[in-house]
Order: C-alpha cells, then sequence, then structure tokens
C-alpha cells in the first residue's frame, strides 16, 4: 500500500518534471524531492542544480577540448 | 514551519573550516532554536543526501590529486552555503499560486492546452495524496528548472513590508474565498480571451490592499486549473430555475432514479453536493403537487371537495413562487455585481438553505396531501386530511386547518342548503346524503334517500350525521308529500332578513355546527309532526284502525255480524262485493260509527280476499282501510298487512263468540221446550255443560286478547305518539312495534306463537263443528218433541248416533283445548300465565289424564 502509493507519487512528480521539462531524471528527482521534504529551501536547491549542471557542462566542454 | 537552517550548521565529522561557517551561519541567521541532536540526523542526511546528488552530474574531475571524498566535500560544503543563504523564497509559500502559474506558463507556452490540461490532472492527482508534506517546495524547484520560456511569475513576497501596510481587512473575506470555487473552465477561457484588462490590472496590483491582491490572484490563477469546478453562484442560479420545475445546466433530472442529479463531468466537494440534493427536492416535490393541480383542475371525478384541495394548493405555490422570485433577484444581483465583495446579504448555499427550510416543509406537507388524496372524494377527502391536523407541531396542526377550511367550504355549503332548504345540490355525488331519483314520492321518507358513510367527515359524530339526514328528509318530505312550503319559506325569509342568523358553517367550528344542526332539527322535526297530526289527522286515523280493522267499534261490529252471518256462511263466490258494501252503508248507519268524521269512513272499505275452492264467505271476507300519502309513510304496506292478518284473527274468534252465543241463547230454552222429551234430557244437560266450557274458553281468550294486549299496546302507543315522539321516524318505528306486539301476543307471529294459532284454528273448528252436531242434536229434539205432541215416538237409533257423533265432537274439543293449555304452560310470559290460569280455572282441564296426542 505505502509503497504503491509512493510509486505514485513518484511517477507523479517526474511526469510533471518531464512536461516542464526540468532535464532531471528520476534517481536526481527522487532525491531532490527528499531535500526538499527536509525543507531545503528550494530556490537555493535549484541554483545548486543550476551550478551543478554549468559544472558538468563547462567540465564536459574542456573535456571535449 | 522553521526552516532548520541551523541544522546544517552542524557537520559532524567535517573539518573545522566547516566549523567556522556554521558558526558563520549560526550567527548570520541569528537563527532559531532547535533541537540539535535530531538536527544531528537530519544533518547528515542531508548531507549524504547532497553527495549522491553531486553524484548524479557527471562532472570529470580535473584535479585527480584530490581524494574524491574531498573533492565531494567541498562541493557540499559549497551547496551548502549556497542552500543556507537562501533560506527564505522570494514568493509566497504557496502551492496552489505555484501550481497555477506553472499552469499558466505552460498554456502560454504552445497555445495548447494539453500540457496544462495534463499537468492539471498531475496537480491533482498530487494534492489528494497526502505524503509529501511541502508539496510546494517541489513544485517551485521543478518550475525553476523548467526550460520553458517564460519565467515563473509569483507575487513578490511582501511580508517585510507587512509593518507598512495595514493589516488584511477582511478575515470572513478569505474564509468565504475558500469555500468558493473558482470558475469554470468556461469562465477562465473567455477569461483569458480578455487577457489584456487582466495583464493591466495586475500592474496596479500594488495599490489594493495585500488581501485584494491575493484574491485577485488566486482567483485568476486558479481559474486555469483544470476545469472541473463549478461556481457557487452558477448552482445557485440552477436551483432556481430547478425549484420552478426547469432543469438547470448542471443539475438535471434523471427520470431513472427519479430524481435530480449533476451532470457528469463536473465535479463539486462533498458537502456542497449534499446541500445541492437537499435542496434540489424542493423542486421534486414542486413537480409533484404542479402535477397533481394540473391533473384535476378540471377533472370532474375529483368532486368539488377535490378542486377546492387544488385550489388551496395553487394558492400556496404562489406564495412559493413569490419566495423563488425574491431568490432570483437576489441571485442576478449577486452575479452582476461580481466585483463587489461578498457581505452579509449574499447568497450562498448556506443562507439558501435556512431560507428555504420554511417552504421545504410546506411543500413536504402538499406532497403527503397530494399522495393520501389520490383518490378521494367529499367528505372521504376531508377526514383523511383532517386526520392530519392531528399532529403535535403547532405550524403544521395550522398549515392544515388553514387549508382544510378552504377545502371544505362546498362541503358545508351543500350542508346548509340541505338543512336549511332540503335542496341536494351535489353534483359530484360528495354529500353524506344520496338520492335515488326513481324513487317515487310515496316512498319518499323509507328510500328515497340514504346516508353514504364513508362520506362523512370524522370531525362530525355519527348521530350529527342522522340529524342532517332526518332534517334534511323531513324537509324534502314536508315539501313534496305534505305540499306544504311553509317551513321552507319561513327559514329563507328570516335567513334574508337577518343573514347572520343563517350560520356559514365553517370548518373548525364544529361546535357551532352542531349546535345549528340541533336547533335546525327540533324545529323541522316539530313542525313536521305539527303538520301530520293537525292536517292529516295522524292520530285520528290510527283510532280509526283500532275501531274498524280492530274491531274496537263493538255495536258496529256487532251489527255486521248480525246482518253478514248468515251471508257469510255461504260459499264465498256467490257473494257479491256491491252487496257487502252496501251492508257496511247500514251498518255505519244504524251505530255510532256514523257520528265519526266522514273522511275516515270514506276510507273504509271491504275487501274480498282470493277465493280458493270450497271457501265460505268467512274466509274471503275482510274490511279495509285506505291511506295515502303522506299518511302511508305511517301505514306502511308492512303495517296494513299486519293490520288485515289481525282483523282476520279476531274476526273469527267474533265468529265462533256469535256461534256460541246463539248456540246459548237457542239452548237456553232448550231445556223447557223439550221437556217432554225425557231421554235426551241428559245429553241437553250435557250438551249445556259443553257450551258453557267453550264459552268460557272463547270469552276468556278474547277478554286477554281485547284488553291485554289491544288495549295495553295501544296505550303505549297513543303515550308515545302525544308526548315523547319527535321524529316521523320514531313514530313510524313504534307504530310497527305496536303492530308487532299485538301478533305476537295474538298468537299469529312467531315461530312459537304460529304452531298456536294453529291449535287455535283447530279449536275453533272443532267448536264450529261441535255446533253444528248440536243442530242436529236439535232438530233431532224438535222433531221429536213435535212428534211426542203427535204421540210418536223417534226410533233410538238415530239419537245414539246423534250422541256419538257429539260425544265426538266434544272430545275433540277438550283434546285441542288440553294440547293448547300444555303449550301454554310453557311460557314465561305473564300475560300467558294468566290466561292460562284463567283458561284452567280450578284445573279443571289438568284433571284429565288423556295424554296429547301429536297433531
Amino acid at each position: 500500500m505505502e509503497s504503491t502509493r509512493n510509486n505514485e507519487v513518484k511517477e507523479t512528480i517526474d511526469q510533471m518534471a518531464t512536461l516542464l521539462n526540468t532535464g532531471l531524471d528520476r534517481e536526481t528527482l527522487g532525491l531532490c524531492v527528499s531535500l526538499c521534504e527536509r525543507g531545503v529551501n528550494p530556490e537555493a536547491l535549484a541554483s545548486v542544480i543550476k551550478d551543478l549542471r554549468k559544472q558538468e557542462l563547462t567540465a564536459t566542454e574542456s573535456n571535449i577540448h | 514551519m522553521s526552516y532548520s537552517e541551523n541544522k546544517w550548521g552542524r557537520y559532524g565529522d567535517n573539518s573545522p573550516r566547516k566549523m567556522s561557517s556554521r558558526v558563520s551561519v549560526l550567527s548570520s541567521q541569528g537563527g532559531e532554536e532547535s533541537s540539535f541532536s535530531s538536527s544531528n540526523v537530519a544533518n547528515s542526511h542531508l548531507n549524504k543526501t547532497l553527495s549522491k546528488l553531486i553524484d548524479r552530474f557527471d562532472i570529470p574531475l580535473d584535479n585527480q590529486s584530490m581524494c574524491i571524498y574531498h573533492r565531494r566535500e567541498k562541493k557540499t560544503l559549497r551547496l551548502n552555503k549556497i542552500i543556507c543563504s537562501q533560506t527564505e523564497p522570494s514568493i509566497v509559500r504557496n502551492e496552489e499560486d505555484i501550481a497555477t502559474s506553472i499552469h499558466e506558463r505552460l498554456i502560454q507556452d504552445h497555445g495548447s492546452t494539453e500540457k496544462a490540461y495534463r499537468f492539471g490532472r498531475l496537480y491533482n492527482k498530487l494534492a489528494s495524496n497526502n505524503r509529501l508534506g511541502k508539496k510546494w517546495s517541489i513544485l517551485y524547484l521543478l518550475s525553476n528548472l523548467s526550460s520553458l520560456d517564460v519565467t515563473v511569475r509569483g507575487l513578490q513576497n511582501i511580508d517585510s513590508e507587512v509593518e507598512y501596510l495595514q493589516p488584511p481587512v477582511s478575515r470572513p473575506f478569505e474564509t468565504t474565498i475558500q469555500d468558493d470555487t473558482s470558475n469554470s473552465s468556461r469562465n477562465t477561457r473567455r477569461r483569458l480571451a480578455r487577457n489584456e484588462s487582466l495583464r493591466s490590472n495586475e500592474m496596479e496590483m500594488d495599490i489594493l490592499p495585500p488581501a485584494v491582491q491575493l484574491q485577485r490572484a488566486k482567483e485568476q490563477q486558479r481559474s486555469d486549473v483544470s476545469s472541473v469546478y463549478v461556481t457557487e453562484s452558477d448552482l445557485l442560479r440552477d436551483l432556481i430555475f430547478i425549484f420552478q420545475g426547469i432543469d438547470g445546466q448542471y443539475i438535471k433530472f434523471n427520470p431513472e432514479l427519479n430524481d435530480y442529479s449533476l451532470v457528469s463531468g463536473i465535479s463539486v466537494s462533498k458537502p456542497m453536493e449534499e446541500m445541492v440534493f437537499k435542496l434540489a427536492d424542493i423542486g421534486w416535490l414542486y413537480i409533484k403537487i404542479r402535477k397533481f393541480v394540473q391533473l384535476n383542475v378540471d377533472n370532474s371525478n375529483i368532486g368539488l371537495v377535490g378542486q377546492s384541495l387544488c385550489a388551496a394548493l395553487q394558492h400556496e405555490l404562489t406564495e412559493y413562487y413569490k419566495l423563488i422570485a425574491i431568490l432570483e433577484a437576489q441571485i442576478e444581483k449577486q452575479i452582476a455585481d461580481k466585483s463587489l465583495p461578498n457581505d452579509q446579504q449574499s447568497l450562498t448555499l448556506k443562507r439558501l438553505m435556512v431560507w428555504t427550510l420554511d417552504c421545504t416543509q410546506k411543500l413536504r406537507l402538499m406532497s403527503i396531501l397530494v399522495d393520501v388524496c389520490q383518490d378521494k372524494k367529499g367528505g372521504a377527502l376531508m377526514t383523511t386530511i383532517h386526520n392530519y391536523t392531528k399532529h403535535g407541531d403547532p405550524f403544521f396542526r395550522k398549515y392544515l386547518t388553514e387549508m382544510l377550511q378552504v377545502v371544505s367550504k362546498p362541503f358545508y355549503e351543500m350542508l346548509a342548503r340541505w338543512v336549511y332548504e332540503g335542496e341536494l345540490d351535489d353534483p359530484y355525488g360528495e354529500f353524506l346524503v344520496a338520492c335515488d331519483p326513481t324513487v317515487s314520492e310515496e316512498d319518499l321518507w323509507q328510500s328515497k334517500y340514504s346516508i353514504r358513510e364513508n362520506m362523512l367527515p370524522s370531525f362530525l359524530s355519527k348521530e350529527l350525521g342522522q340529524k342532517i339526514f332526518a332534517i334534511g328528509k323531513s324537509l324534502n318530505f314536508i315539501r313534496y308529500s305534505c305540499h306544504d312550503d311553509t317551513l321552507v319559506e319561513q327559514y329563507y325569509t328570516t335567513f334574508n332578513n337577518n343573514t347572520a342568523a343563517r350560520l356559514t358553517f365553517k370548518y373548525g367550528e364544529t361546535k357551532a355546527v352542531e349546535e345549528a344542526i340541533d336547533i335546525a332539527y327540533m324545529n323541522t322535526s316539530k313542525a313536521l309532526l305539527d303538520l301530520l297530526k293537525t292536517k292529516y289527522k295522524l292520530m285520528d286515523h290510527l283510532k280509526a284502525m283500532k275501531r274498524y280493522l280492530l274491531l274496537g267499534q263493538g255495536d258496529f261490529i256487532q251489527y255486521l255480524m248480525d246482518v253478514l252471518g248468515e251471508n257469510l256462511s255461504k260459499p264465498a263466490t256467490t257473494l257479491l262485493r256491491h252487496n257487502l258494501t252496501g251492508i257496511l252503508e247500514t251498518a255505519v248507519r244504524s251505530s255510532n260509527a256514523q257520528y265519526d268524521d266522514p273522511e275516515i269512513l270514506n276510507r273504509l272499505d271491504v275487501r274480498l280476499l282470493e277465493i280458493q275452492n270450497n271457501d265460505l264467505g268467512w274466509d274471503v271476507f275482510t274490511l279495509d282501510y285506505h291511506v295515502d300519502a303522506p299518511i302511508n309513510t305511517v301505514f306502511s304496506p308492512v303495517a296494513m298487512l299486519q293490520y288485515l292478518q289481525i282483523f282476520n284473527f279476531l274476526w273469527r274468534l267474533k265468529r265462533v263468540e256469535y256461534t256460541l252465543s246463539a248456540s246459548w241463547k237457542k239452548w237456553g230454552k232448550a231445556s223447557r221446550e223439550f221437556a217432554n222429551v225425557t231421554d235426551i234430557r241428559q245429553d241437553l244437560h250435557f250438551a249445556q255443560l259443553t257450551i258453557q266450557r267453550m264459552v268460557h274458553f272463547i270469552y276468556q281468550l278474547q277478554h286477554y286478547v281485547l284488553f291485554e294486549v289491544l288495549e295495553c299496546s295501544w296505550d303505549k302507543l297513543e303515550t308515545f305518539i302525544e308526548n315523547k315522539s319527535i321524529d316521523l321516524d320514531s313514530i313510524i318505528e313504534t307504530h310497527l312495534n305496536y303492530l308487532s306486539e299485538i301478533t305476537e301476543k295474538g298468537f299469529l307471529s312467531g315461530t312459537k306463537e304460529i304452531a298456536l294459532s294453529g291449535r287455535l284454528n283447530n279449536i275453533f273448528d272443532s267448536i264450529l263443528r261441535y255446533k253444528v252436531a248440536l243442530d242436529h242434536l236439535h232438530e233431532y229434539a224438535t222433531s221429536e218433541s213435535a212428534k211426542m205432541i203427535f204421540g210418536k215416538t223417534g226410533s233410538s237409533d238415530k239419537i245414539s248416533l246423534i250422541r256419538h257423533h257429539q260425544q265426538e265432537k266434544e272430545d275433540d274439543f277438550t283434546i285441542q283445548v288440553l294440547e293448547f293449555l300444555n303449550i301454554l304452560k310453557s311460557y314465561h310470559d305473564e300475560d300467558l300465565r294468566s290466561l292460562s290460569t284463567r283458561l284452567d280455572y280450578n284445573d279443571y282441564y289438568s284433571s284429565f289424564k288423556i295424554t296429547p296426542q301429536t297433531p
């Protein structure tokens, strides 16, 4: 019961994320959700993730070169 | 909720650098106190999660030398710093806000609503789920990370500015908003169409007080969420239609369920749905009542009372319409002025329920009445409604009483007409008196009118019903049979001059009705009886009956007997009626009867019954008395028949008496006459003894019949009619009782008595036969004496024959008497016992040891 509901929720959020074209995959999303549940400021978290993305981007770019 | 930022200041196993940052964090926060022990766990979890998150991103490391752990640590720290630095979001923490903003974005992004719709569905699912606590933050996160073009626009967080502004004005304002559902999707699209004005409105938002800003924004944004909500005011408008029996937009009548149901596809919150259904009930009741009224308003089967019920219901429905009109005006005004804030006067579902409470009750009552009065008419209908007035609730009682007053008007009108004029104005057969028009005038009293028991309303007692019946009947009787209109005219003129005297009966004034009817009853009955006694001489006729048919006028009867005696002994076929009438006339003239009222004498007549074989005149002769209306209601054919029966009996009795007295006279002289005929002296003696016995018997019987039976009953009847009678019915009844008493006591009716009467007839016959034998003896004696004179002796065998004959008859007589007495003794009636004592004087017959033979 619990797990199905959990799954439902995860499913829902995942769909929402895809709809909004956030670029987050499931596991990341799960982590973010748990962070938010913990009380993390979403703006901050969002900026963290953007930051990470930027880092990734620069890293891949630099890797290409 | 408290952001446990200070928890993050706890880096359990981290470097002192982080410690300092923790301190800095703490100091920068000026933070809230929280339990460090729990935050420890949270903190490490946070770290762990962060590290995992970092791992998700495929960030290659340029500096291979650093330990992965430390690298991660560094990143974690940095991220933490970022996180900690922004503790408060910059927008208002409201998930619906975010959701609507996302929704809007989605709409605006592609111009297609599919995504928005899907999002809406997902959001619904999420919203109903209780597992996530901070949906808002998740949504905000997602929206922030979404790579769609349009940025989220949210309300600026104005908390910091709160001190400078006044607190939100309307608390209730907010709460009603909570009840209010957002506009339907239809409205939303319409609204979006005129987007520009909205947009411009948004710009001026800062000018308005924050609460209004909030509300506006909510309404606007909420309107873009899924198209499933229906406004309360829409529902209200629908309900107004429902109240009038018309299907609304969202609430339609479902004939399968015979009930109202919401159109599928829209969703309303559960409590609202319940309220809507409760209110829709009103519409259902209304339809039912209206159907009934329309069906029956022209229907003649239901009668006048039923139609007045329809009229009363119609009147009530008019009141109902008024209420609906008020509500409708209210609704329209409210919808038109949508921009005004709701205040105390606004119409909500709850308020509507309260306002319609009264009228719901009334409608329910009406529908119950409709159900109950489906097939009833007239008085029965009133009885049914009256039963319902015995309700404890004064509201019901009052309502039903008023309705009943209207409904019972036609009934009371009919009643007044019947009681005061004797007219039955009942086209639909609703009144408690029914008239049979096929019955002729003669039978008016007995059979023309009858009571319909079930049409008598239950609040009028049965005796009252009987009285009402009697009054009307009497009035009719007086009018038609007695041809006397004075009474009715008298009523009419009295009431015309003094209209207050003619009481218009009303429901609820049962006592007044009863009194009025009592008075009318007294008056009418008295008038009727007076009429009968004076104009139609009821008493005189009764007396005449007694005198002639019951042989009261002795001299007349005697004369009649004298003259008719020989005639009647002949066979019946020789009798001619007009001879007999002639004789009757002479008898009347020569007795005291001639001084009687000629009208009565005119009615006296002779009648010849059907002639059968071997009938003597005695068997077919009878007197007759003509009666016509209105007296023939008292002297009904049944009564007349009984009179004739009694006459027959008495006539036979008289005849026997007559015969015996004649014989007695004859034989009184016989002993002297036939003194010279010595051998028959003993016969003569015996004959005289026998005659004596017979005479005694007959005289006792006659005495009994004439005095104890006839006179006593007559006395009773006379006193009753003179003093105690109050109406015609009682007179008729008493008269019949009188006659039946006579017939019973005269051994003419009743099973036991009829056996006796048979025996009496036998006795009479035996007496008559004996007389014949005596005649023989007499002849013989006469001839013997004649012979003696002439010196001849008679033959002895003739005398023995005669003697034998005589003996036989005498024995026969004795036996009959004995049997008669035996049976007589078995009665308990005092009079009969005294009769038997007298008949068996000195126990003469009891000394006979002859056993009674079977008849």
